[in-house]
């Protein structure tokens, strides 16, 4: 048996030749296929090319029409570039090394518009291995959007101002009050009938007083004075009697007068006058609307999370976007400590095992891209377009063994305004740098939207003057953004309520806000100058629209309670008048009696004095007579004559 | 239908005049390309000794496909003993960063902690395969193809419905 197939041999021999003879035009498949399958793998999206061309002979390729899909917007793009330039040096090749010094991108263009869906077809997830731990950047995504469930979408602003609304609109006043276990009329019911009860007390004292009697018992001693006549000493002594009787008749309707008098102030205390029980009754119903209002949930509006439910969501997604490249820059770049030589790659079957040799070239290595675009071309507004130019440096596969980390060095232009983005992911030392630095100055909003994401209406035209750096040391991430939007205008802000009205109200909006701290122990801070303002506004609607809820329930409370109310005051104010008025009566009548006494005991006093007076006159005469007799007697009768 | 017209086919190139050195050889080489699960320089290198060398090129598509589908479930095993060769035997290391970083040797992918493990066994294994084989052919042509006929799994086989329609269609 022979062990070779010579005839086969030199037939092979000669297929590997023309093969590679013939390598230039499948070179050009061979790249694409890569470049397709690699970008794919590294951004989870589709990754189009229009056409590559290969250059053997300085390993030279040219590809045109690059798009590079979003994996979280399967319509849009996430780059793309009109022509990717690039030589490749041959040698390396040979040990499956790509090193490019010299890369060219021209017409870079971000998040242009897809024809067709840039989204993969279902693929297998991959397992993480036993034994491995999850990985940073996995950590940091999943505290991210524990940070965005909990601090986040719990307080939506837009929602919250619906909220408000549904909730005070919900509060039917009259249901409420029909419902509720109201203290007030039961107490004007027991008040009624103590009044009625102090009310029958008191017309039974009044009756017990008998005014009338007395008043008659009176009289009765007046009229029998009245006939009396004093013209001698002896009619004194009867008249004096009936003087006395008069005076005591006087002494009882004194008495009389003095316990109706005393039954007045009783009734005046006891039934109460309208304003007094008027004051009592809206004690019982402030009582019964404290009870009422204890019992309604009103929603709370409070400056604190504001700034986080309007732009929380937004800065979260920037920081996800911006981790998710660092993540990329982790995992195609991994740290890795200089004595280590060796290094693990997880693949989907198996692991890659990487040797590293000091100086030697890493796996791949493109010294520097020149970076070219703009948002103009044809079709487009070009008086607004931005224009892009920049470097980046040094991306490697290895950073330890290449010596240096990678650079982005891009600026824009528009219009004479200007950005920079700056980043550098460092990982040559021993603990991995990932920065990125972002900055906008004066920029026009018509392509570009920071607030894309929060819940603002969409912007018709305003400035934007943006800081924000995005930095990741080892596993601690520090990320800050100061961001303020000057002159805007908006498309429409009917249907965005408040939010809208502030905005269209307000100058500038500033925003600041930070991420920070390790992957278990993440904090944010977001702030912004329209905190104040619409947490202000809400409580200014809020607490209109509560007053006004509160004095429809104070009104229902009112109504439901009123007939039984005035009822109470006017029954209690007749009755009070009434006992008043009889008891009122009852004293003038005495006193009027006890003027009628008094006149006449004046009289008969007078008679008995005028009678006592002329007694005496004539008692006075009779002594004198007597005495002149007497003296006349004794008198020589000479002097007689004289008498 | 493939696999019955691959295994219809062994069975003809066992009772032909194919030499069993032959046959054993291409089965040898054919599971050292069903080890390795991805296609690789080393693949190109064995399909250019099957081309190269006088074996039966019918035995080494069979025996890939054989030890392709036994390769999804030894994958595991490979790994580890890919990991233990390269990651964990120092001594080894610096031949495998000298490998690593030569031309060519690389597009193997012999760093690949399945493939080496897939190297491995099928290196293990070779020899026993060849001499196993050969010797199989051997005792089939001898007489034991008529014991084989006799086996129940093979009548029961032959008188199945997919062996029917297998019949049916055949070309």
């Amino acid at each position: 048996m022979k062990l070779l197939r010579l005839k086969v041999i030199i037939p092979v021999i000669v297929i590997i030749i023309l093969g590679a003879i013939f390598l230039q035009p499948l070179a050009g498949w061979i790249v694409r296929k890569a470049i397709v399958s690699t970008g794919e793998a590294v951004f989870g999206a589709k990754v189009d090319v229009n056409s590559v061309k290969v250059r053997m002979k300085n390993m030279f390729v040219e590809i045109t029409g690059l798009e590079i899909g979003d994996r979280n917007d399967e319509w849009k793009n996430l780059v793309q570039a009109d022509s990717m330039k690039f030589g490749m040096r041959f040698y390396p090749l040979l040990s499956k090394k790509l090193i490019i010094d010299d890369m060219s991108l021209e017409n870079l263009a971000w998040g242009t518009t897809r024809k067709t869906s840039g989204a993969l077809p279902p693929k297998k997830t991959r397992k993480v291995k036993d034994g491995k731990e999850e990985t940073l950047s996995g950590r940091l995504f999943s505290s991210l959007k524990g940070k965005m469930k909990g601090e986040v979408e719990s307080l939506p602003v837009m929602n919250l101002t619906g909220d408000i609304k549904n909730t005070l609109e919900s509060i039917d006043a009259e249901k409420l009050v029909a419902g509720a276990d109201l203290k007030a009329p039961g107490r004007i019911d027991a008040m009624g009938a103590e009044l009625k009860d102090r009310y029958s007390k008191y017309i039974a004292e009044v009756g017990s007083l008998d005014i009338t009697g007395s008043i008659e018992a009176a009289r009765q001693a007046v009229n029998e004075i009245g006939d009396i006549s004093i013209s001698r000493q002896e009619d004194i002594k009867s008249a004096q009697e009936k003087i006395s009787a008069l005076n005591n008749q006087k002494k009882a309707l004194e008495k009389t007068s003095g316990r109706i008098n005393a039954l007045k102030k009783e009734i005046g205390a006891g039934l109460a006058d309208t304003k007094k029980i008027t004051g009592e009754i809206d004690k019982l119903i402030s009582q019964d609307y404290k009870s009422i209002l204890s019992k309604v949930k009103l929603p709370e509006v409070s400056k604190k999370g504001m700034a986080g439910a309007l732009f929380g969501r937004m800065w979260y997604d920037r920081v996800n976007k911006v981790l998710f490249y660092m993540k990329l820059a982790r995992k195609y770049m991994p740290p890795r400590k200089k004595k280590q030589d060796k290094i693990e790659i997880d693949r989907e079957r198996g692991t890659d095992i990487v040797f590293y040799r000091k100086e030697s070239l890493p796996g791949l290595l493109v010294s520097r891209v020149n970076v070219s675009g703009t948002t103009g071309g044809e079709g487009k507004d070009n008086a607004n377009a931005f224009s892009v130019e920049g470097r980046v440096f040094d991306v490697s596969s290895d950073q330890v063994l290449h010596g240096k980390p990678m650079r982005i060095d891009i600026k824009g232009q528009q219009r004479g305004r200007q950005y920079t983005i700056g980043s550098v992911f460092d990982h040559t030392g021993e603990v991995p740098v990932d920065s990125l630095l972002f900055n906008v100055d004066n920029v026009t909003l018509t392509e570009f939207n920071p607030l894309e994401g929060s819940d603002f209406p969409a912007m018709e035209s305003g400035k934007l003057d943006m800081d924000s750096v995005f930095k990741l040391e080892g596993d601690r991430l520090d990320c800050r953004m100061s961001m303020e939007v000057s002159r805007m205008k908006f498309t429409d802000t009917s249907g965005t309520g408040i939010i809208g009205e502030v905005l269209s109200s307000i100058d500038k909006l500033e925003i600041k806000a930070s991420l920070y701290g390790r992957p278990d122990n993440l904090k944010t801070r977001i702030e912004s100058n329209l905190d104040d303002i619409i947490s202000k506004k809400l409580k200014a609607i809020y607490g209109k629209k509560v007053k006004e809820l509160k004095a429809k329930i104070k009104s229902e409370l009112n109504k439901a309670i009123e007939s039984k109310k005035k009822e109470l005051i006017d029954n209690c104010g007749a009755q009070r008048k009434e006992l008043l008025a009889k008891c009122s009566t009852g004293v003038s009548d005495i006193q009027k009696e006890k003027a009628v006494i008094d006149r006449k005991i004046g009289q008969v006093s007078a008679s008995i004095k005028q009678v006592t007076e002329k007694v005496k006159k004539e008692a006075e005469r009779k002594v004198k007579e007597k005495a002149k007799d007497e003296i006349k007697k004794k008198l020589p009768s000479g002097l007689k004559k004289l008498f | 239908m493939f696999w019955i017209k691959l295994i219809k086919k062994f069975v003809k190139i066992l009772q032909s005049n194919v030499s069993p050195m032959q046959i054993a050889g291409g089965m040898a080489l054919g599971m050292m390309i069903g080890l390795t699960p991805f296609f690789t320089l080393f693949d190109m290198l064995i399909i250019v000794l099957v081309i190269a060398l006088n074996v039966n090129i019918a035995s080494v598509l069979l025996s890939m496909a054989v030890f392709g589908i036994i390769g999804q479930f030894t994958d595991p095993l490979s790994g580890q003993i890919g990991y233990r060769l390269l990651a964990q035997t120092e001594s080894l290391v610096p031949i495998w960063t000298a490998l690593y970083n030569m031309p060519f040797v690389p597009f193997m992918r012999f760093n690949n902690t399945v493939v080496m493990g897939g190297f491995a066994i099928s290196a293990v294994l070779f020899m026993p395969v060849l001499l196993g084989v050969r010797k199989f052919v051997i005792a089939y042509r001898a007489g034991l193809n008529k014991k084989i006929e006799n086996w129940k799994i093979v009548k029961a086989f032959k008188v199945s419905k997919i062996y029917d329609i297998y019949k049916k269609f055949r070309p």
